[in-house]
């Protein structure tokens, strides 16, 4: 009889385990890797850069195409939640 | 990565590449004469550590007023401790193994990777760590949460507030990181929500020491170095 009750409570802990959080080996990759999560790669830099040109990429053309991916006001705690004047 | 940019930067003259000047709390915004008086005291030095991190670390954007000696608000009773404090969004690249780890992981990977690399800027005037008007440091990681949804986008955030000898210790060697992190205090937040105080691990991380936004120049008369 507890033999039945339990099998569903350990193959929920399971799958929660499995599911609601990093597994060891994902904590592993995003550790050892120092290059993959931050960075601004995904940002186009094409009004400068033209074909056969060298590519070079300005602190003005990052502003520019962080501002054309902004996908609008973020939710985010307010400085003054966190800090005073 | 051999070239790599960062860590303090040198101006040798020439035009200047400027930040958004509203980075920095004005002066005249602060509510005691404590705090004024650490404004206008360490004005440059707020002004170059808005700079470096504009023209250095292109891939952070660095808040509206998020520079400034505040006060945190979370201490009972409150009082007139002032905290150089600077608040920065890691502006970065959508992961599932990082979105994949609990927020107290993510919380640790973004301390490991970005807390004592800006108390390290924020104290490139050395005597902003040695004068006994600065109470501590406060550093404000905010990163996009991913969350797959059409709505308005939502951002974690970890507050870390360290007193001053804490942050002297780890910027000696005389502490590391993961003892940084136990002596901190962080509060951590999901959108406007706060998740509470949590106890971080914390490793070290060479990541902003190495990385480089590919093809990436800054602009002329500013120099990034090691």
């Amino acid at each position: 009889m507890r033999r039945y009750t339990l099998r569903p409570l350990l193959i929920g802990a399971a799958l929660i385990a499995a599911t609601g959080c990093a597994t060891g080996e994902e904590w592993q990759i995003w550790r050892s890797n120092t290059s993959h999560f931050a960075s601004s790669e995904h940002l186009t830099f094409s009004v400068r850069n033209r074909e056969g040109a060298p590519t070079r990429v300005t602190r003005a053309d990052v502003a520019l195409a962080r501002q054309q991916s902004w996908f609008g006001k973020a939710v985010t705690v307010s400085q003054e939640q966190i800090l005073e004047r | 990565m051999a070239v790599a940019a960062l860590a303090v930067l040198a101006i040798v003259g020439g035009a200047r590449a400027a930040p958004p000047e509203d980075n920095i709390l004005p002066a005249d915004q602060y509510t005691t004469d404590k705090g004024r008086t650490l404004g206008a005291k360490y004005a440059t030095a707020l002004r170059e550590l808005n700079a470096g991190i504009y023209n250095c670390m292109p891939w952070l954007d660095v808040q509206r007023q998020g520079i400034g000696f505040f006060r945190p608000k979370h201490m009972t009773p409150p009082k007139d401790d002032r905290y150089l404090s600077l608040r920065i969004y890691v502006d970065q690249d959508p992961s599932a193994p990082f979105s994949a780890l609990k927020f107290e992981e993510r919380a640790s990977a973004m301390f490991s990777r970005y807390v004592g690399e800006m108390l390290r800027r924020m104290t490139q005037t050395a005597s902003i760590l040695s004068d006994p008007a600065v109470d501590g440091f406060t550093v404000i990681v905010d990163w996009l949460k991913q969350t797959g949804g059409t709505g308005r986008p939502v951002r974690e955030t970890i507050a870390v507030f360290t007193e001053r000898p804490a942050a002297a210790d780890y910027l000696a060697a005389r502490a590391k990181i993961a003892d940084l992190a136990a002596r901190a205090v962080v509060f951590g937040y999901d959108g406007e929500t706060p998740l509470g105080r949590f106890r971080l691990q914390a490793w070290e991380d060479g990541f902003v020491k190495s990385f480089q936004v590919a093809n990436y120049q800054p602009d002329a008369g500013v120099t990034c170095r090691r």
